[in-house]
């Protein structure tokens, strides 16, 4: 008989997901069953936003879970160019969830990289990034520091958006005018926010106190947009909330996680855990903000399920880096997108400014994390429900990604920059003269992409404009009010 | 790297040509270079569909181009038939056949790329498409003019158009409105020697054609082994304003069976007749924790649609048909309980997977098509194989034409039962054929079921030899699929 696979003389007799001989253990065998779940459908070519960019099969999740399978042989030696197929994906979630066979590309694909960075290393200039860059939380912030001193030599301001500045040449790696955020005084750092109950950015407020909280800014809003963190900080104690943010917090990890650099990533895990957990232990009532839904995904998603569970063998994974498995899930269960968790808090009762105050017309941008990892779909539309009434118009294709996906931009940038494309068309399709989002890394993308296009929209963060609606400060302009000028 | 373990496999054309660095060369000026993909990354991504066999034996292709217009498919062909090398056409990779794989190695041309819907004739109740346009895209453009595209295949997201016609696929609402080859008018084929021909008439765009020898119908179902579809003519239909869905449990697997009967014998025509047995709702009912079935050994599901009136009284005729021998019949028109109703069934395919741990659905034995009046024989005889293998098979299908798709829950880490799933499978097809039905009803044979052919078809399979042989006699197109290759035996 002559059919494929099942002649018996060896030539394509060996089933890959049965090699274990010299690899046993809890971990791998997790791994292998993992990847045996992909059944080769071809669903996740329905959605995945890279397949689109590039169209080969290599870049969606099937073909990547496919010569990750055929990597299990031990005589195949993988190398960096495998390493560089398996991170073009933007992590955006959507093969996971759209899954008939329930496969969790999500850990299968880190693991895949962390298995695989073992074998290969991590090309140099990304490694001085996720490793130099993100791994040491004080080079970061010495980074922006310096950014910001440099930023006006080779940076001007975007009259459209004065909060992003362009960069005057065309940068060699991205091919194009690149727009920063205006580096200011970067990385300030209050331990509790000043005002206090009663004094929301120097308004008297009559909201009780009703509690604290603990935020965590995330590098972006901590470095970039400070207004964020302002606003976030007004915003609860608007509703009647102290803010607390922690001494010692550094990157979420999530750059590091994603390179499959699951090392770097617990140990900026732990760092994080340990300076957050004694504020959530003393007070069980006490939340943990995010302004930025993959930092919030990674504390309350990928913590537990992959840095500190499935990637290493929960328990006694992070015993070495002094916390346990109880501290994890506990900050874990904690994490609440700032956005969500004030609009619940009910931030439509304290608004000062009157229902459909924002005289502007609004679309809104899901972030793929807080979307689809986080599950946050109705609080944002009913936000700008509330504050532009019928200004607010629903973009197209809510599920799309602006093509971020932090040093995916970098790396890959011309697949990022035909998504950014795309989405900021469908966004533009609106008429909006506001794109608002809730994710600081989709906002720098956005006024990337709204550049390029030469679209007067801006990019704003929902924090924002809930912050300036609690305190009255939407007329304003500038960095005080996020939402300036009448429709 | 050690590639052999996955290259396809070159005894099955003795006499076939090597991808070459020169042909390469020759790849790249007939296509742009970034469109030939030949590391062996890209091509490992080549080597697999969604069958069992690929996903345990994948092969590579030593080429992969991705072509954009007729011109280069044409030009591409030319030059692999100038030097023997194999062609494989495929679109999105779905089949479940191992139909879209190159077991030959050789040049994979991705038609994807060629996705472009070229125009809707509307008034004549035809579109004109490209080969990679994906079947839902299609119904979405024709979605806003009233019109749809009938065949429904469950891959409806993913799959291209030309793998439909290619596979002659079909779906749920085969049982009224057959399968795709019924909404083939015409094609554009390059064949074997690089020339391009249009059937059903080159210039026309008539409903109706018996010009000549049927040369549509040919190429429909001929699984890319007698050219590569480049262009589609296809018929579209008005869309039903509505539609309503009938659900009935029964206590025996027979009672069901009977009831499907009395239901064309009582002059109904449902648009939809499909069926899951316990094994099904099982699963359905585990994935979807809300999800209430009602108990019973198999679930009938019936779909109606036309004018309002009509499918009211359809649907409460179908309701009445069933109530004779149902333990639970329930029947809705509003579109949100048609949703609730109708849940188990759409989710069936995806929950599957999950009734057992460490398990994986695999694509094999998937698609026997039996007579109606024996789906519930089939259906106990498939589980009757499951309990003698010691796997689950979870089946449901299309019992209104007596298509099942069963899906054997394997544990691919364990040698011996990867074996046993074998038998099992064999002892599925073989089920079909005595029960006089056929090992396939809308995937197709590839290779996963050329062995069943001769049985099949007897010297009718001498036929279709001989029709490869007069339109691709090096047998370049899509080799060792179908057992078209002379000497080749079961």
């Amino acid at each position: 008989m002559t059919v494929a696979g099942r002649t018996s003389d060896g030539a394509a007799g060996r089933n890959v997901f049965a090699e274990r001989t010299r690899r046993a253990g809890e971990d791998f065998e997790r791994y292998l069953a993992e990847l045996q779940k992909c059944m080769r459908c071809g669903q996740c070519r329905t959605n995945c936003p890279v397949f689109r960019a590039y169209g080969t099969e290599t870049d969606v999740a099937r073909g990547k879970l496919a010569l990750l399978a055929h990597y299990l042989r031990e005589e195949e030696r993988p190398d960096r160019e495998l390493y560089g197929r398996l991170t073009r994906c933007v992590n955006c979630g959507r093969c996971r969830l759209e899954c008939p066979s329930g496969t969790d590309t999500g850990y299968a694909l880190l693991e895949g990289r962390r298995r695989l960075l073992e074998r290969v290393g991590m090309p140099p200039v990304k490694s001085m990034a996720v490793r130099g860059l993100f791994g040491h939380y004080g080079r970061l912030r010495a980074g922006a520091r310096l950014l910001a001193l440099i930023q006006p030599l080779a940076f001007r301001p975007r009259p459209a958006d004065p909060r992003h500045v362009r960069s005057i040449w065309r940068l060699p790696v991205l091919g194009q005018k690149v727009l920063l955020p205006r580096m200011r005084a970067a990385g300030r750092r209050r331990t509790v926010s000043g005002a206090g109950p009663g004094r929301a950015g120097g308004h008297a407020v009559s909201t009780p106190h009703r509690g604290r909280a603990v935020l965590y800014p995330g590098c972006l809003a901590d470095l970039g947009y400070p207004e964020l963190i302002d606003s976030t900080v007004r915003m609860a104690e608007a509703l009647g909330y102290e803010v607390v943010i922690p001494d010692g917090l550094v990157c979420c990890g999530a750059p590091a996680a994603y390179a499959g650099d699951n090392e770097t990533a617990r140990r900026l895990a732990a760092a994080n855990i340990k300076a957050i957990l004694p504020h959530l232990a003393a007070d069980p009532a006490a939340k943990l903000l995010f302004v930025c839904p993959s930092c919030a995904t990674a504390f309350g998603h990928d913590y537990p399920e992959y840095i500190f569970g499935k990637m290493t063998g929960a328990d006694s994974a992070a015993a070495d880096l002094g916390i346990d498995r109880g501290a994890v899930e506990l900050v874990a269960g904690r994490v609440q997108d700032a956005t969500a968790w004030a609009w619940r808090e009910g931030a439509a009762e304290h608004m000062r400014a009157a229902p459909g105050a924002v005289q502007l017309t609004v679309t809104y941008h899901d972030p793929c994390h807080l979307r689809r990892l986080l599950g946050v779909i109705a609080e944002p539309r009913e936000v700008l429900r509330h504050l532009a009434g019928a200004g607010f118009r629903q973009a197209p294709d809510a599920d799309a990604c602006c093509g971020f996906g932090g040093t995916f931009a970098m790396e890959h940038a011309q697949a990022s920059a035909s998504m950014l494309e795309a989405r900021c068309r469908q966004l533009q399709s609106t008429g909006a003269e506001v794109i608002a989002t809730a994710c600081p890394g989709c906002m720098a993308w956005l006024a990337n992409g709204l550049d390029r296009l030469g679209a007067d929209a801006r990019p704003v963060h929902l924090i924002e404009m809930m912050a300036d609606a609690l305190t009255e400060r939407s007329t304003s302009g500038g960095n005080g009010g996020a939402v300036g000028g009448p429709r | 790297m050690n590639s052999s373990e996955v290259a396809g496999n070159p005894n099955l054309l003795p006499s076939r040509g090597r991808v070459t660095p020169a042909v390469v060369e020759s790849l790249r000026r007939l296509a742009a270079p970034e469109r030939v993909l030949v590391r062996q990354q890209e091509l490992l991504a080549y080597s697999y569909d969604a069958s069992f066999l690929t996903r345990l034996h994948p092969s590579a292709p030593e080429a992969v181009v991705q072509p954009v217009s007729t011109a280069e498919v044409a030009a591409l062909v030319s030059l692999a038939a100038e030097h023997g090398i194999p062609v494989v056409a495929r679109g999105a990779g779905t089949s479940q056949t191992g139909g879209a794989v190159p077991v030959a190695g050789g040049i994979v041309l991705d038609l994807a790329r060629m996705d472009n819907i070229l125009e809707l004739d509307l008034d004549n109740l035809q579109v004109s498409v490209e080969p990679g346009v994906i079947h839902a895209h299609l119904n979405a453009a024709l979605a806003p003019h009233g019109f749809y595209f009938p065949p429904d295949p469950g891959s409806s997201e993913m799959c291209t158009l030309a793998g439909m016609v290619a596979n002659n696929a079909s779906g749920m609402r085969a049982v009224k409105y057959g399968a795709t080859g019924e909404y083939v008018l015409g094609l554009e084929v390059v064949l074997a020697d690089g020339t391009v021909i249009v059937t059903g008439g080159a210039n026309s765009r008539s409903l109706k054609c018996v010009s000549g020898y049927d040369l549509t119908r040919l190429f429909v179902g001929s699984e890319g082994t007698l050219g590569v579809i480049t262009r589609l003519r296809l018929k579209v239909l008005p869309l039903p304003e509505r539609r309503g869905v009938v659900m009935a449990a029964f206590d025996e697997l027979t009672l069901a069976g009977e009831t499907v009967v009395d239901i064309f014998r009582a002059r109904l025509r449902p648009a939809a007749a499909e069926i899951m047995d316990r094994s099904a709702c099982r699963a359905a009912m585990l994935h979807v924790p809300g999800l209430s079935l009602p108990d019973g050994e198999a679930v009938l599901f019936f779909q109606v649609d036309g004018a309002p009136p009509a499918v009211t009284y359809e649907a409460e005729r179908i309701a009445e048909v069933c109530r004779q021998r149902a333990t639970h019949v329930e029947w809705a028109e509003d579109p949100q309980r048609v949703a609730a109703l109708w849940q188990a069934r759409s989710v069936v395919g995806a929950a599957t997977g999950r009734i057992r741990d460490g398990a994986t659905r695999v694509c094999a034995g998937e698609d026997i098509c039996v007579p109606i009046v024996r789906v519930p024989e089939a259906l106990a005889g498939v589980q009757a194989i499951a309990r003698r293998h010691g796997f689950p098979i979870v089946t449901y299908g299309h019992i209104g034409d007596g298509n099942l798709h069963s899906a054997p829950l394997i544990d691919m880490r364990d040698p011996e039962e990867v074996e046993r799933a074998h038998r099992a499978i064999d002892e599925i097809h073989r089920l079909a054929l005595r029960l006089s039905g056929t090992t396939t009803g809308e995937h197709g044979v590839g290779v996963v079921r050329q062995e069943y052919l001769p049985e099949e078809h007897g010297p009718a399979l001498l036929v279709m030899r001989r029709i490869k042989q007069a339109l691709d006699p090096a047998g370049i197109l899509n080799p060792g699929k179908m057992l078209l290759q002379a000497g080749e035996e079961a």
